[in-house]
């Protein structure tokens, strides 16, 4: 039997629709829309059609030998890395009883929350190039070091500090997700699995425990890799002005914001964009593969 | 500075302003030679002599005072300082005396208002006349009570400051105090007059200025607008600073005199005025002491036993003088001065001694190498402890001030580190370096002592025993009511914000702090009311670009960023100024370096309108004890570098200040000073590969790899102030930086042209930048001529002057205000010696000419330096890596404006450099 369709769904929808479009549909639409044209921010836009991903592909030397190694590189360690230093913090955190699990939980959250403040103000400090930098200081008084290091201009050094430095600060929400889930496995399941000859905690861990948080590993996953594809601040932040030395820290979002606000090419900015939503969306895809329910 | 007897001289000690033009150094053409001794020198001679007569009030070898007249110029500049030079019979120097004349500024009477109802503070004329001065010490003491040495026969007065001339000078006696009422004499009579604090009839100080306090409880008060309604802020504070009512009194009777003030930002402290009524100091010293109160009180004069003072007032016409003074603290400056240098000397010994790195692993026997240091920290500890005890009895309160808690600390921590004084080596942090070290602290110390603020709102002179209390008492519903009316006021756009592009009027967009706008304002409405200026104030410059995407263009926009000009002109945004009538007689005003990042093709785009230098600062105390001079050449500092390290001392270079990322300032004047230049002059790309300019960035890479400079120092002038770095480039925010928090430093730093490469003949050449900010007029003004006419007003030289001048005076020193017209310059007042240090260096001011496709030449040359740097490849290879790719996108960029295509040059895009600016101009000589 076909249901009757019911004007109020429309009206019930209504909010919804209205703000995604106002604030996600139109944006990315005009940015995809503005990717096609030559647009400097004064004069009117030209169309120009693919001419900018062309450009991006076959010309834009520092996108394809820095800026996009730089990202993937960033997202697999960074990215990846906080992802599962996320679980195995959460299901360490699991284990300690209620009290100091919260405080320590929250300690572990803090950094997400403070973010860009702590990032340029903390690390650094810490990182940096006289001899008043906590770590030079440290490896000059240890005798480890003759002269500071120059962290944070070295382009040596900068890529590592800046995934060390993500790390430390990803623990968000994706972490508080993982703690609950891990909190939520039904304990019969750990008693039927021990009947079943489960033998140690690592089988535990990978049979009954992950299988049972799909959804929570999911949604850690997703957050993981749009943060880690996003993040671009960091290195301008910790090097203290975009470009990074020798584009040692440029990522996709330094990229889009030095053609869009430092060379006036809203155009091209807007294809680097679209490329970077493109490149979410497909890591976003395997996450879903891995974790989607197939139900869903 | 030409004469330190100054300093020994002065007991007291001044503060910032005090001291920046206490340090104020002269050039020799304004001390002219007396003409004849024993007579009047005429008019127009800088000096005047008279001798010593028999019967002049000198007699008996009393002290006496001088009165002094003036007469100034339009180029003068406060502060008078003379000096007073003893002669023998046979004309012979004997000693000299140095003084200042405090000056009279009278304030405007009629009332203000800007174009929102707000009353504007008054304005201030020095008269060009100015009689029978009575001179004065720095630390404003009553008089400079004047001795005859022994053998001297009469005395010369010169003028020290440029600018004004001693046209005459009388000995008098002494002012004699107002004698001391007993009980008996007190009765009240008649009415009390009031005295708005803010309505002053004179000045000693153009820096001293009327405030608004938004508090109901001050005369006059409106919560709808900003009235001015006290005296002082924070600006009435530095020893010295006068201020002259004037009130009458109808009855004969003695009076008493009420203040109704506050004392903000001290702690159980107290500040000190003299007092002078009708030029007579009211008790036998004149100061008064004035205790602090956070909130507005009243409270009438004291005497030094707690007494109300009274005077016996004749019916008429009376003035009332209060002057900043220091003389109460004259002996703890003296004692904080004292340990302050030698702390520092201390720790510079030190750091000969350890070196650059403290070694906490190593363990010293200090007794070995600097026997009697442990002595010397505890006489340095008993010495702060005696300031101590003099500061809680000069300042007569109960508890402890902030001050006698730093002394206290610092002589405590002294005596500790006498006893642990084997620690001393790594301990320097404790001893001289940083805000928590004893030098820290006494520095510190010495700037709160300095400050002797107070904000006056109303002086009441009353009969005595008439109850003088605030006119206004608000009680707490008033309060409350005027809170709430203030909290939904504070939804009605801010004043200056409201950005209108649509009326008629002529309107201006400021990037600055809004008390700068305020003051343009007002400036345009005085000067120029005829072209209706309407100053809005944008907080950020991206706000233009939108502005601009939107439609919305002002007329006129003031404060840019000088690298901003170029790319809104790339797109049609801005007017080509060249074509207007009288360019290039303003653009002759400038220096024709400035100019080059404004123009594009042949159009000059803006005018700049302040301007920035690197110079070398040098710090004359510590490079004096090596023997060394400032270097000249960058081979000259190179050679200085040994002997610095051998001190555990360092050199510093911009390139080492901020972030990663090199920007021209830092790297392009190796570029330039070595001979090369930036672009091809056909402008087919960067001319960076030439040997020229090869040789200026490896020079540049070598100075870290080879002789190792510190690679990053974020904060250099604090490292020059404690003296671990005695020599690096600086700009104007070091400049002020210096002037500003290290008032302690005065005299013992100077500047010089930076360091440069000499040429094949043997000039070095100094090539710099010195961006500051710029001026531009909108293609979409509606008023195109209007617009022209404010840019020519604003800019010309007296306007500039009189805006330097004025910013300085109204918001004080670290407003320091540096105009790119050099006309105005010249009248800035800072110390001769640095304004001909700065002018010097802007001989050889260069600017980087802007192309599309600038920025990836500055990228290129900091990523060139970095590899050098970092990764040790090859100079030629890195220039040439970086030519490279600067190249591509220049050419990319110019296919874009059609001057380019498949990668080659189509037509020659013409780049202005410094040796075609001034054809350009028009200036050119």
């Amino acid at each position: 039997m076909k249901k009757k369709f019911d004007p109020t769904v429309l009206v019930l929808l209504a909010p919804y629709w209205l703000l995604f479009a106002i604030f996600i549909l139109i944006p990315t639409l005009a940015a995809i829309a503005l990717s096609f044209t030559w647009f400097n921010t004064l004069q009117p836009p030209r169309f120009i059609g693919l001419d900018n991903y062309v450009r991006l592909f076959t010309q834009d030397e520092t996108f394809m030998k820095n800026v996009l190694p730089n990202t993937l590189q960033f997202a697999i360690v960074a990215g990846l890395g906080g992802y599962l230093l996320s679980f195995v913090l959460a299901w360490a955190l699991a284990q300690v009883p209620r009290l100091p699990r919260t405080i320590l939980s929250l300690f572990i959250y803090a950094p997400s929350l403070t973010g860009g403040v702590i990032i340029s103000v903390v690390w650094s400090i810490v990182f940096s190039g006289d001899q008043v930098g906590y770590l030079n200081s440290l490896l000059l008084n240890a005798g480890l070091l003759r002269e500071p290091v120059q962290f944070l201009t070295n382009p040596l050094f900068l890529m590592p500090i800046m995934m060390v430095v993500t790390i430390w600060g990803s623990m968000g929400v994706g972490f508080l997700a993982m703690l609950a889930g891990v909190l939520n496995v039904d304990p019969q399941l750990y008693e039927a699995g021990a009947l079943d000859g489960i033998k140690n905690r690592f089988q535990e861990t990978v049979y009954i425990t992950l299988p049972s948080m799909q959804p929570q590993m999911l949604f850690g996953a997703v957050m993981a890799v749009v943060g880690t594809f996003q993040a671009g601040a960091i290195g301008v932040q910790l090097s203290g002005q975009n470009p990074t030395p020798q584009n040692a820290g440029q990522l996709i979002v330094n990229h889009i914001e030095d053609y869009g606000f430092f060379r006036y090419e809203m155009g091209y900015a807007a294809a680097v964009s679209v490329v970077l939503l493109g490149l979410v969306w497909i890591v976003a895809r395997l996450a879903w593969k891995t974790f989607g329910n197939k139900e869903d | 500075m030409r004469n330190p007897n100054l300093f020994k001289v002065v007991a007291g000690v001044l503060g910032a302003l005090a001291l920046l033009f206490g340090i104020f150094v002269l050039p020799a053409t304004c001390r002219l030679q007396a003409s004849a001794l024993s007579a009047w020198s005429p008019p127009g001679v800088g000096s005047v002599a008279a001798s010593l007569a028999p019967a002049s009030p000198t007699e008996g070898g009393q002290p006496f005072r001088l009165a002094v007249d003036l007469e100034l110029d339009a180029n003068f500049a406060p502060p008078a300082l003379v000096s007073i030079v003893w002669l023998d019979a046979t004309g012979k120097v004997l000693s000299e005396l140095r003084g200042r004349v405090p000056l009279e500024f009278v304030l405007d009477s009629d009332p203000r208002t800007d174009r929102f109802g707000n009353d504007l503070r008054a304005r201030r004329h020095p008269a060009a006349t100015q009689t029978a001065r009575q001179l004065r010490l720095n630390d404003g003491t009553l008089d400079l009570l004047l001795s005859a040495p022994a053998g001297a026969k009469s005395y010369r007065v010169e003028a020290l400051s440029s600018g004004m001339v001693v046209t005459g000078s009388v000995p008098q006696p002494a002012a004699q105090p107002w004698p001391r009422l007993s009980a008996g004499e007190r009765h009240a009579e008649g009415s009390p007059s009031y005295l708005e604090g803010e309505r002053a009839l004179a000045t000693s100080d153009l820096a001293v200025a009327s405030e608004t306090f938004r508090d109901p409880e001050l005369s006059p008060y409106d919560t709808d607008h900003l009235l001015l309604n006290a005296v002082g802020g924070r600006e009435w504070k530095t020893a010295g600073q006068s201020l002259t009512w004037q009130f009458t009194t109808a009855v004969a009777g003695p009076q008493e005199i009420w203040l109704h003030s506050r004392i903000t930002g001290k702690v159980n402290g107290a500040s000190f005025r003299l007092a002078r009524l009708d030029g007579r100091p009211v008790t036998t010293d004149g100061v008064v002491r004035l205790p602090a109160v956070p909130s507005w009180t009243s409270a009438p004069l004291l005497d030094s036993t707690g007494q109300p003072l009274a005077f016996e007032l004749e019916p008429g016409t009376h003035t009332l003088e209060l002057t900043v003074t220091l003389a109460p603290l004259a002996g703890v400056l003296a004692k904080v001065d004292t340990v302050l240098a030698t702390t520092r000397d201390l720790g510079l010994q030190l750091r000969a001694l350890t070196g650059d790195t403290q070694d906490q692993l190593r363990d010293w026997k200090l007794d070995d190498y600097l026997p009697g240091a442990g002595e010397l920290l505890v006489a340095w500890a008993d010495e702060l402890q005696a300031a101590g005890k003099e500061l809680s009895a000069a300042v007569g309160t109960a508890g402890e001030t902030r001050e006698g808690v730093n002394l206290r600390i610092a002589s405590d921590r002294l005596r500790q580190l006498a006893l642990e004084r084997d620690q001393l080596p790594y301990r320097r942090s404790w001893l001289s370096e940083g805000s928590g070290s004893v030098s820290g602290m006494l520095a510190a110390t010495r700037a709160l002592l300095e400050d002797q603020a107070l904000d006056l709102d109303l002086i009441t002179v009353a009969p005595v025993g008439y109850l003088a209390n605030s006119p206004r008492s608000v009680n707490w519903l008033e309060r409350w009511s005027d809170g709430v009316r203030r909290f939904w006021l504070s939804f009605a756009p801010a004043e200056y914000n409201r950005r209108d592009t649509a009326s008629a009027a002529l309107s201006v967009w400021v990037n600055r702090p809004r008390a700068q706008a305020e003051l343009i304002q007002q400036m345009a409405d005085e000067e120029v009311p005829e072209l209706g200026v309407r100053i809005s104030l944008i907080p950020d410059e991206g706000k233009i670009i939108l502005a601009n995407a939107a439609g919305r263009v002002p007329d006129v926009g003031l404060g840019l960023s000088n690298w901003l000009p170029f790319e809104l002109a790339l797109r049609g945004a801005l007017t080509d100024l060249r074509g207007k009538p009288g360019f290039s007689k303003l653009a002759s005003e400038f220096m024709p370096g400035s100019f080059l990042p404004l123009v594009l093709r042949e159009g000059v785009y803006a005018f700049p309108e302040t301007q920035d230098f690197w110079l070398t600062f040098y710090r004359k105390d510590i490079l004096g004890k090596l023997g060394v001079h400032p270097p000249d050449t960058w081979k000259d500092l190179v050679n200085l570098v040994p002997t610095l390290r051998r001190n555990g001392l360092q050199v510093y270079l911009p390139i080492a200040g901020g972030a990663g990322f090199k920007s021209f300032p830092q790297t392009l004047p190796f570029v330039n000073q070595a001979g090369g230049r930036l672009y091809k002059p056909d402008g087919s790309g960067t001319d960076l590969g030439s040997e020229e300019a090869l040789a200026g960035l490896r020079f540049l890479a070598e100075m870290f790899t080879l002789y190792s400079l510190p690679m990053q120092v974020p904060v250099f002038f604090e490292h020059f102030k404690d003296g671990s770095i005695p020599l690096g480039i600086g700009n104007a925010t070091s400049y002020v930086q210096l002037l500003w928090s290290a008032p302690e430093l005065n005299g013992s730093w100077d500047l010089a042209p930076q360091p440069g490469i000499a040429d094949a003949s043997g000039n070095v050449q100094r090539w710099a930048p010195g961006s500051g900010a710029t001026a531009v007029i909108f293609s979409g003004s509606k008023h195109p001529d209007a617009a022209w006419k404010f840019l020519q007003w604003w800019l010309s030289g007296d306007t500039q002057a009189r805006y330097s001048q004025r910013v300085l005076s109204t918001y004080g020193l670290s407003n320091l205000w540096f105009p790119a017209n050099l006309k105005a310059f010249e009248k800035t007042p800072i110390p001769a010696s640095h304004k001909a240090a700065i002018l010097a260096q802007w001989k050889w001011l260069r600017e980087a000419p802007k192309m599309p496709g600038t920025y990836m030449v500055e990228r290129q040359m900091s990523d060139a330096w970095n590899k050098m740097v970092f990764n040790g490849t090859n100079p030629r290879e890195a220039v040439d890596q970086a030519a490279l790719a600067a190249d591509r996108e220049i050419l990319r960029k110019l296919a874009e404006f059609g001057y380019a295509a498949d990668g080659k040059l189509t037509k020659p895009w013409p780049v202005p450099d410094i040796d075609t600016i001034q054809t350009l101009l028009g200036t050119s000589p």
